[in-house]
């Protein structure tokens, strides 16, 4: 047992020592005190909480003591989060709940009783009567929200930034662009090369590092899960990917119409010219000519227009 | 909003509707409404960003402590960064759920099932498909065979 007095000559270091020793987590990590461990792995732990606020409530916990987040090294920060994926998806398929939620405390004023941190998922149900995080909002708060933005802007920004460099990456600024512009984008590049098909076939890591070394290639693969597409591809056999998708020619024959086409275009060069910058008066260029008509039957007039831009882009 | 920080995978907020003084929203770029629906690499950025708003409101506005948490919904992922401090009036306690040893056993039961059936399943992907294709084809077995008794039972029922 350590003394008031004692306690007040320790060091930070050898505090957070006897902390250590001390700490239940650590005991029940070892085994040493008994829990109902669901899952771990080399650097996390997840194990039922004894005081559930609902049924199948879970802490999740490195396995190695860190008294707060901002003290958990980064491999076992992401490792902590990424497996929490895991195990929400767990939460669900066991227990058949429709949602979680996920809390963590900072600190006691916050409501923090261990000194491990670690944090905790909780199964939820649609309107069940768990009320805990609905707060009340108050709103002479947010004239203080407003004084306090630009520095916390600043602040964070910086912080942001150092957490790149230390990540080995650089900032990318966010594009806007739409999920279904995204999905083409990552489609028609995987359709286009097969080299970086086969690629991402064999190794999504090394897919990535490929693509981290290009700034637009990594906007258009943002938030895109490459094992998850690695491992789609894999299931499609390599004619199946290649086949050209029937958007454009929609005839029983599409290669023979494709050639019929573009003849036509290289006798008509300004044909083609027109299709590509004014859609509306080929087509009335269509409706007049009966023999043209029947070159661009069942063919994707708009598709083909749109095609035409990008290869020429 | 006061708009704080984004770059291609998070946006940070100071929210509207705050619970406390230091009430910072941090969501991911792409429309997501379950944690599942992340990268890996979307995911531990998002939490990074909570935690550097965290320590950003223990320096800037001396919070004693923060709060990080999200309930998935019907509507975009949110995590809610707060910050705390003494006698804030703020409640975020629960009331245990009193649970007997037996029903724990059956929960635990139940998760650990699971767990071990998925990393199953991501470890043998192959038997894990052919496992699932044998059930289904059970599954409708089963449907027709109930749609026979059902047949039968009419016939039987039948009012002259």
């Amino acid at each position: 047992m350590v003394t008031q007095e004692e306690l007040e000559k320790m060091s930070p270091e050898e505090i957070s020592a006897l902390q250590k020793q001390n700490c239940i987590f650590c005991k029940i990590i070892s085994g040493e005190i008994p829990s109902k461990k669901i899952f771990e792995d080399d650097k996390i732990v997840a194990i039922l909480d004894i005081r559930p606020a609902t049924k199948g409530h879970i802490l999740i916990l490195p396995k190695e003591h860190y008294p707060i987040l901002p003290l958990v090294p980064p491999d076992v920060f992401k490792r902590l989060f990424v497996q929490t994926k895991f195990l929400s998806n767990v939460l669900k398929k066991a227990l058949l709940c429709s949602s979680v939620s996920l809390f963590i405390a900072n600190g006691a004023v916050a409501g923090q009783q261990s000194p491990h941190f670690l944090f905790h998922l909780i199964p939820r149900e649609k309107n069940d009567d768990l009320t805990f995080l609905d707060l009340p909002v108050n709103s002479e708060f947010v004239s203080f929200q407003k004084d306090i933005a630009s520095s916390l802007k600043n602040n964070l920004e910086i912080m942001m930034k150092n957490h790149a460099k230390r990540e080995g990456k650089t900032l990318v600024p966010e594009v806007k662009i739409s999920e279904e512009e995204r999905r083409e984008k990552v489609f028609a590049i995987i359709e286009e090369n097969k080299d970086a098909r086969e690629l991402l076939r064999k190794s999504p890591d090394e897919f990535r590092k490929l693509i981290s070394e290009n700034d637009d290639l990594k906007n258009i693969f943002l938030g895109v899960d490459l094992e998850k597409l690695s491992e789609k591809l894999n299931e499609l056999p390599e004619e199946e990917i290649q086949k050209p998708k029937p958007e454009v020619f929609l005839g029983s024959d599409p290669l023979e119409q494709k050639n019929k086409v573009f003849k036509y275009f290289d006798e008509k060069p300004k044909a083609k010219e027109l299709l590509m910058n004014d859609v509306v008066s080929f087509k009335e260029l269509l409706s007049s000519r009966p023999d043209v008509q029947e070159i661009f039957k069942d063919v994707n007039i708009d598709k083909l227009s749109k095609k035409l831009n990008e290869v020429k882009k | 909003m006061n708009h704080l920080f984004s770059d291609s995978l998070i946006s940070m907020d100071l929210s509207d509707s705050p619970i406390s003084k230091g009430h910072v929203i941090v969501s991911p770029v792409r429309k997501v409404k379950v944690l599942s629906e992340l990268s890996d690499e979307e995911i531990s950025t998002l939490f990074f960003g909570a935690s550097y708003s965290a320590t950003a409101l223990f320096e800037l506005i001396g919070a004693h402590g923060t709060n990080i948490f999200l309930t998935e919904g019907d509507s975009k992922l949110e995590l809610n960064v707060v910050a705390r401090k003494e006698n804030d009036g703020l409640n975020m306690l629960w009331n245990p759920t009193e649970l007997s040893s037996s029903d724990m056993d059956s929960v635990f039961n139940k998760l650990k099932d699971t767990v071990d059936k998925l990393i199953w399943e991501r470890d043998n992907p192959e038997e894990a498909k052919k496992a699932k294709e044998v059930i289904s084809v059970k599954k409708e077995e089963l449907v027709e065979e109930k749609g026979k008794k059902n047949m039968l039972f009419n016939i039987f029922n039948r009012k002259p």
